[in-house]
């Protein structure tokens, strides 16, 4: 299914506080996107909206040519798979990594050919009995993502992955995403405050900066830039 | 003749305590622990101004309770803020409204000590078949929106991407613990309610890793706790609240030390 992702002249206002100004963006089918900026720029804000986790002030977001509006809204995330920044739970919460699975399954996962062949893709046979709230932050991660795929998304919303990792787990975090992508050619956002972590694959870069995209296009062309640091961070 | 007395006020003692324990795990998870305290307030609330304008307390202490239920979700999702927060301002505008209709009463205290205590021992044929009616609408929308539960107590944001309506089932929630909580006030009274909600699945806490045992073992420390309270009030001659508030503190304590959770996986 090919589809395109449009952001046109989208406002975001919270409590009276502009965060999101004049954005528009475009992503074709298969874009690998990369969002910088420094903290509080905005960077999660656009992906919230995308959700319809936000409501635009002003503006439109297109997914796949729908115009995404509170009616449709179910319509648009389920287009959209999206790994939050955060999912932190009590180690003693109850519940298992398999319970995980199945939230984006109707029956039991091992009555489910597509979540047995993802669980045996991302190597995650050993947790599904164990308690969620005592795994790793990269075991964390690899369920929550291995249950959003499971609903065969075209977009794919990465909100800063690497918060709760070390670089080697963020590394191999990335290693799967870069899988997903060459066998899916899905659209994927991915958000990070650091240039070491964008992935190779990903071509197109955005900086955001004071809920505004400073800078839009080619990654080599941000890297050519002479105080390119000074200019994402100052 | 004391044996039928007792069979009733054991099986009434059973039916909360289950009830009570299971609504008590979303309270747990929720982090909501005064929603219990808000609500037994506004029912007494409701009860006071009940008798000021002559309406059957029962019908206004449910009226209130159910009112303030409603407004917890949406109040907590339009202002943004923390849900304790708009538990604890409905919490003190009942209070308000609980001590504005004791001075207009003025001596007429019986009846604000019954909702603070209850009465279990007087209850009849009647609120037994209240207390089994709402324990099988507890049961049934727990069985019904299992999963999508689970998704909201695990991670709201998840659970909004995965296309559950996390609104209406955390105001259904908040209903749910209105009317049950209503219904066991004047029963049990605010005090051993806010035990029941909260001891049973801090106990449960303690033994599984499973959200549907959590469940049932709540359920089950809930009766556990309030029959083996309301036999040890019957063999030693104690005061019936008194006694389960006791004997739950006391499974409590036995669960932590004990606790294989605990144990296995350490304490912090």
């Amino acid at each position: 299914m090919s589809c395109t992702v449009e952001i046109e002249n989208l406002y975001i206002k919270l409590s009276d506080k502009v965060i999101l100004e004049d954005i528009n963006l475009k992503a074709e089918h298969g874009d690998f996107i990369t969002i910088l900026g420094p903290n509080g720029s905005g960077k999660t804000t656009i992906l919230k909206t995308l959700m319809g986790f936000y409501k635009p002030y002003k503006g439109i977001i297109k997914i796949c040519g729908e115009i995404c509006t509170e009616k449709n809204i179910l319509n648009c995330r389920n287009k959209l798979a999206y790994l939050p920044q955060n999912f932190e739970v009590d180690k003693f919460f109850p519940i298992l990594t398999k319970d995980i699975i199945e939230f984006s399954l109707k029956e039991k996962y091992y009555k489910n050919e597509k979540a047995l062949k993802i669980i045996n893709e991302f190597n995650i046979q050993n947790l599904l009995d164990k308690p969620f709230g005592l795994l790793s932050g990269g075991e964390k991660q690899k369920t929550i993502l291995a249950m959003i795929l499971l609903r065969e998304p075209v977009i794919l919303l990465l909100d800063e992955p690497n918060l709760n990792l070390d670089f080697l787990a963020y590394k191999n975090f990335l290693k799967i995403v870069e899988k997903i992508y060459n066998q899916k050619k899905l659209t994927i956002f991915l958000i990070t405050h650091l240039l070491s972590h964008i992935s190779d694959l990903s071509k197109k870069v955005i900086v955001l900066k004071s809920g505004k995209i400073v800078f839009s296009g080619d990654k080599k062309e941000i890297f050519n830039k002479k105080d390119y640091l000074e200019f994402i961070y100052d | 003749m004391i044996d039928v007395f007792l069979f009733k006020t054991l099986s009434a003692g059973i039916l909360v305590g289950l009830e009570c324990g299971m609504i008590g795990v979303f309270i747990f998870l929720l982090n909501i622990p005064f929603v219990g305290v808000a609500m037994a307030h506004a029912a007494m609330a409701g009860g006071i101004w009940g008798i000021i304008f002559n309406i059957p307390t029962k019908l206004s202490a449910f009226c209130l309770s159910l009112i303030s239920s409603f407004l917890i979700g949406p109040m907590t999702d339009k202002l943004k803020i923390n849900p304790n927060i708009t538990i604890s301002i409905i919490f003190s505008a009942v209070m308000g409204f609980a001590f504005l209709g004791i001075g207009i009463l003025k001596g007429n205290n019986e009846m604000v000590l019954n909702f603070l205590w209850g009465n279990i021992l007087l209850i009849d044929f009647f609120d037994i078949i209240l207390l089994l009616g709402t324990l099988i609408l507890e049961i049934a929308i727990i069985v019904i929106f299992y999963k999508s539960y689970l998704a909201i107590m695990f991670n709201r944001e998840i659970a909004i991407s995965l296309g559950i309506n996390d609104k209406i089932l955390y105001y259904l929630i908040f209903f749910l613990i209105g009317i049950i909580i209503s219904i066991n006030l004047d029963i049990i009274g605010g005090l051993m309610l806010f035990s029941l909600i909260i001891t049973p699945p801090a106990i449960a806490y303690h033994i599984t890793f499973e959200l549907k045992k959590f469940f049932i073992l709540s359920g089950i420390f809930g009766a556990i706790g309030t029959a083996g309270g309301i036999i040890l009030s019957f063999l030693l001659n104690l005061p019936v609240s008194a006694s389960v508030v006791l004997f739950m503190t006391l499974l409590f304590i036995i669960t932590t030390v004990f606790s294989p959770k605990r144990k296995k996986y350490g304490q912090s």
